[in-house]
């Protein structure tokens, strides 16, 4: 089977683990990101945006509510001096008032005189009276006068104490006088009570532009605490840092600052950039550093009381108080993105070993069947399509199985068949020996034989002389019973070799070699081919030459060999007939054990092989000897009964002056 | 050697005479462009010396209702019929085209934004005797944002007008460079449509655009605005050929509007039904915005917060608007630098208001009669 080898392969838990973990995650990053930031080039917001937004949104409209309401305020304070300034009350009065005051004034008596006199007056009360009503009703003004414009001084007020006190040296009256307007506005810090006041300066009997002319003026001082307070108030979720400042034209403060205590109104400039748009007409929202070095955002108003007059209003929050809760939700958002993470990868985890599960007991049930266990079976599992695959697998296995079982069957029977062929080659083989073997066994029987006859002729010339008694006869008897067994064993030799072995055996190599070389030795000194046998014992112990095989055909492998060998000392002497060089043919047999390994080496003087056929000479049917010397299954089956038969090994190669054939066999007792 | 040198010449010659047409070529295509303009070339400017002629905007609240009053003004005609002259109010689309057909000599007023003011005052010699507006011109965004945030978004604008000068000066207080944003030239009739459709991020504008686009979706929001002094101007020239006496009549019957506008709110909605229709007649279209969002925009400008239109002396000094308007627009190269602020400060009058208004009885300031 071929292995599928991948270094980088991983598991299909791992695979699915990483593949969906991967989407997953990526899912899981970008969801919140879409959620903070929304999808670039859409118009697809984020929440980061929406809130950014939103508090834009909450800033404008708090600002523009408080600039309205500032407007309305200033509108309304604006229409009670016009109002008042068109009464016909203080008109049909205000001038004969202002000529007894002058009267009064000029007669060279105290202030308090004066205010006595003008009480005595019925038109002085009732503007004294009207004015104290108005301020009454609206509970917003400090002061209600009414100056002779010309000396500056008061000559109705809705305190009467004030009557008489000159106003030409405060900054708001030099500045309502120093052009036509009808009316001026202005702010007014007191020092001693820390508090701004609003003055509203309204020109009275205006007729031309020369302001000599101008009898009175209306002066209203306004408290301006209850107007501030609310525009000033910030409790509107704008944030702890929230400030609402005002200032004016010259983006002087009108408003005590939060966090610059020591800030005096009118004369604090602030220079920051929101003041300064705020000042010169600009509405918008900016970043900016405030007055206090802090990066604020500013919504900055601008109010225009009238062409002249204007003023700057600036809402305020510090940077950082705003995006803090943005940075919250950015932290709880990446919070939730780490755990929904782990917890994503967990799912995956479970959900990946899940449906990986089956697929790897078919891995593994695959892998056992790899190894050779046929038996193994993948299960049944949860799932419908891998249920299945496992039927369709299990199925063919159950096939396979069966297929295998009479594949072995098959091969068993093909084995035997193969091993009839080999026993019927071998008994072939030793057929084609045959004639040798019997020209063998007459010349080992010649010799009793021979005995026998001489025996024979001593007994019949023992009883001609009379010698033969019972001990003679006896002593014959034992002789000739020698002789025959000896006969006898030479045909059980003979008849054993012939006989093929059932079964494998134990048997001793050197033993085996001897009688091989018994069976032969006839024809070999008949050539004058002498053998020697070499056994390398190791303290005479010759039980590490006993090996697990077939002992009559190894018998019959040696004698292949060694009729092989004494075929080549035969044909080289024929070679050498016409020269006059000696030759003596020669075999030498060596036996050693080496490290549990038992090994043979046949080696001649023949010649050697030709290193051109020298890989062909166990091939079936390859012979170099004429038809009627060889089959050329000789050596064939040598090699099938050694490597085969007997789990050994055989080769030839080329000694000094002819071939040597090694056979290596594995030692029963190493 | 001299054969060539002649022929050198000849070469200069002919090259200079085609620069010179090709610049004479550029002067006239931007006239030719003004005068063949749809509206425009329509007009056919009464050559009479009789006849005063004055630019106005019909798209440009609450200004217009001011002008309304005073087209229906009887004591105005009489007046200047006393002095031998009538009035002829000719409607343009912004301040820029006014300044183009005054500089050109068809006009011999204008009533326009400060920055046209300005802008025209370093053009040619002008007076200005008397405010006319005190109203806002505003950015406004699909919804809420600050300046700097636009960077990158289409924003429409009118070229030449007052809200193209506040929306560069917006983009630089924000620190936006004009080509951070994708700033797109038409006219203020087309803005609705463009903001509507999405064709644009955001729109600068003046009124009535500016409340319509930001009432047209609760989302919209005014992220920026910027008060826009408003006059009436003259060209020098007309006033000081005998035509005081006429000017001083327009400017008396601007403060008379002024008064009759806030004497009753009766006339102030009558004066913006006329608005209404000259809007709705000019632009071709519905009036944008009703009669009570008219009257509140009127109340928050020049007719609802002062009775007198006096110019501010303060915005004409150093520290004042009008002046760093002027700087501003030698910043980004609309006025030559040589230009002197003075020059500009000088076109502006400040007794003329304050002469009608200590004569108001002979002026008759407070004599009503409209058509």
């Amino acid at each position: 089977m071929n292995k599928i080898s991948n270094p980088i392969a991983i598991g299909l838990k791992t695979n699915i683990l990483i593949s969906f973990g991967v989407l997953f995650v990526v899912m899981m990053f970008l969801m919140p990101l879409i959620y903070l930031y929304g999808v670039p080039f859409t118009k697809i917001d984020g929440m980061h945006k929406k809130r950014y937004a939103e508090y834009l949104k909450n800033l404008n409209v708090i600002s523009d509510l408080k600039k309205d309401k500032l407007s309305l305020w200033f509108e309304e304070r604006r229409n009670n001096a016009a109002v008042l300034s068109e009464s016909r009350l203080i008109i049909n009065h205000v001038n004969e008032i202002n000529q007894v005051f002058q009267l009064l004034a000029g007669s060279g008596i105290n202030e308090n005189l004066i205010r006595v006199k003008l009480m005595q007056r019925v038109n002085f009360n009732e503007m004294y009276d009207y004015l104290n009503t108005f301020k009454r009703k609206f509970a917003l003004y400090e002061n209600i006068h009414i100056v002779d414009v010309q000396s500056g001084k008061i000559i109705v007020s809705t305190d009467i104490n004030n009557v008489g006190n000159n106003v030409s040296e405060e900054d708001y009256f030099k500045a309502a006088m120093q052009t036509p307007f009808l009316e001026s506005i202005a702010f007014r810090h007191d020092a001693n009570s820390n508090k701004v006041n609003l003055i509203i300066t309204y020109l009275l009997n205006y007729e031309t532009s020369d302001i000599k002319t101008h009898k009175a003026a209306l002066i209203m001082q306004i408290n301006t605490n209850d107007m501030l307070e609310p525009i000033l108030e910030t409790d509107y979720g704008l944030g702890k840092t929230a400030e609402v400042l005002l200032v004016d034209r010259q983006t002087r403060i009108i408003t005590p600052l939060k966090n610059l205590l020591n800030a005096i109104p009118l004369e604090y400039k602030l220079t920051d950039k929101p003041s300064q748009l705020a000042a010169e007409g600009k509405e918008g929202i900016l970043i900016s550093t405030d007055y206090n070095g802090k990066e604020v955002i500013a919504a900055f108003r601008h109010l225009r009381i009238t062409p002249a007059v204007s003023y700057g209003m600036i809402v305020k929050v510090d940077k950082e108080e705003i995006f803090t809760p943005l940075k919250a939700m950015i932290l709880y958002v990446a919070i939730f993105f780490v755990c929904g993470m782990l917890v994503t990868l967990i799912i995956t985890y479970l959900i990946s070993a899940s449906i990986a599960r089956p697929i790897s007991l078919l891995s593994k049930t695959a892998a056992a069947i790899e190894k050779g266990n046929l038996n193994a079976r993948a299960q049944k599992t949860h799932i419908k399509e891998i249920n299945i695959l496992t039927a369709a697998f299990n199925n063919m296995l159950d096939r396979i199985e069966a297929d295998q079982k009479d594949l072995e069957t098959k091969v068993i029977e093909e084995m035997d068949k193969r091993r009839k062929h080999e026993q019927i080659l071998i008994q072939q083989s030793k057929l084609a020996s045959m004639g040798e073997m019997i020209a063998s066994i007459a010349h080992q029987w010649r010799q009793p034989l021979n005995v026998v006859s001489i025996l024979m002729l001593d007994i019949k010339d023992a009883y001609e002389f009379g010698e033969l008694d019972s001990q003679y006869l006896n002593n014959f008897l034992q002789k000739a019973r020698l002789q025959l067994e000896y006969m006898s064993k030479t045909i059980d030799d003979f008849r054993n070799f012939c006989k093929p072995s059932k079964a494998k055996m134990v048997f001793n190599v050197k033993d085996t070699v001897k009688e091989a070389l018994s069976i032969i030795i006839y024809q070999l000194e008949n050539h004058n081919i002498t053998v020697n046998i070499n056994v390398f014992t190791y303290e005479g112990n010759d039980s590490h030459f006993i090996v697990l095989g077939y002992p009559n055909e190894f018998k019959q492998v040696l004698i292949n060999i060694i009729n092989n060998a004494k075929d080549a000392i035969l044909h080289k002497k024929e070679l050498l007939l016409s020269s006059n060089e000696t030759y003596e043919g020669a075999i030498d047999v060596n036996i050693y054990n080496k490290q549990g390994r038992i090994f043979i080496e046949v080696s001649d003087n023949g010649g050697g092989i030709d290193l051109n056929i020298m890989d062909k000479i166990f091939d079936p049917y390859f012979t170099t000897k004429l038809e009627e010397n060889g089959t050329g299954i000789g050596l064939y089956m040598t090699k099938v009964i050694i490597e085969d038969n007997m789990n050994g090994r055989i080769w030839a190669e080329n000694a000094k002056n002819g071939a040597m054939m090694k056979i290596e066999l594995n030692a029963v007792y190493t | 050697m001299i054969r060539q040198f002649v022929i050198l010449k000849l070469i200069c010659l002919l090259l200079s005479c085609i620069v010179i047409l090709q610049v004479a070529q550029i002067g006239c295509s931007v006239d030719k462009d003004i005068l063949s303009h749809p509206i425009y070339s329509k007009y056919a400017f009464s050559t009479s010396k009789d006849v005063i002629k004055i630019g106005i905007q019909p798209l440009y609240l609450p200004t217009n209702i001011i002008i309304e009053a005073m087209k229906r003004d009887n004591v105005l005609k009489r007046q200047l019929a006393a002095v031998g002259k009538t009035l002829m109010f000719y409607p343009f689309l912004k301040g820029a085209d006014v300044n183009a057909f005054l500089l050109k000599g068809y006009l011999h007023g204008g009533i326009g934004g400060d920055m046209p003011t300005i802008t025209a005052a370093t053009k040619t010699d002008i007076i200005v005797p008397a405010l006319f507006q005190m109203g806002f011109t505003s950015i406004v965004a699909k919804e809420h944002m600050m300046v700097g945030d636009l960077r990158g978004k289409n924003i429409g604008y009118a070229f030449g007008s007052n809200a193209h000068y506040m929306l560069l000066e917006a983009l630089a207080a924000a620190g936006i460079k004009e080509q951070d944003v994708n700033m797109l030239s038409m006219e203020i009739t087309d803005m609705p449509d463009a903001f509507e459709k999405g064709n644009v991020d955001a729109l600068a504008a003046w009124e009535p655009y500016a409340h319509y686009a930001f009432f047209s979706s609760t989302a919209h929001a005014i992220i920026y605005r910027n008060i826009s002094l408003g006059f009436i101007y003259f060209s020098k020239a007309f006033f000081v050929d005998n035509n005081d006496k006429a000017v001083y009549a327009i400017i008396a019957a601007e403060i008379r509007a002024l008064k009759w506008l806030n004497q009753d709110t009766k006339n102030l909605y009558t004066a913006i039904e006329w608005t209404r229709t000259t809007e709705g007649t000019f632009a071709g279209k519905k009036a944008l915005l009703t009669t009570l969002q008219i009257a509140d925009l009127a109340r928050k400008d020049l007719i609802g917060r002062a009775p007198q239109p006096r110019i501010p002396q303060y915005e004409t000094t150093e520290e004042g608007v009008l002046y760093k308007e002027f700087t501003f627009l030698k910043q980004i190269g609309k006025i030559a630098t040589d230009i002197k602020w003075q020059h500009v400060k000088d076109s502006f009058n400040f007794s003329i208001v304050d002469d009608i208004l200590a004569n108001t009885q002979k002026y008759e300031i407070d004599t009503f009669s409209y058509e």
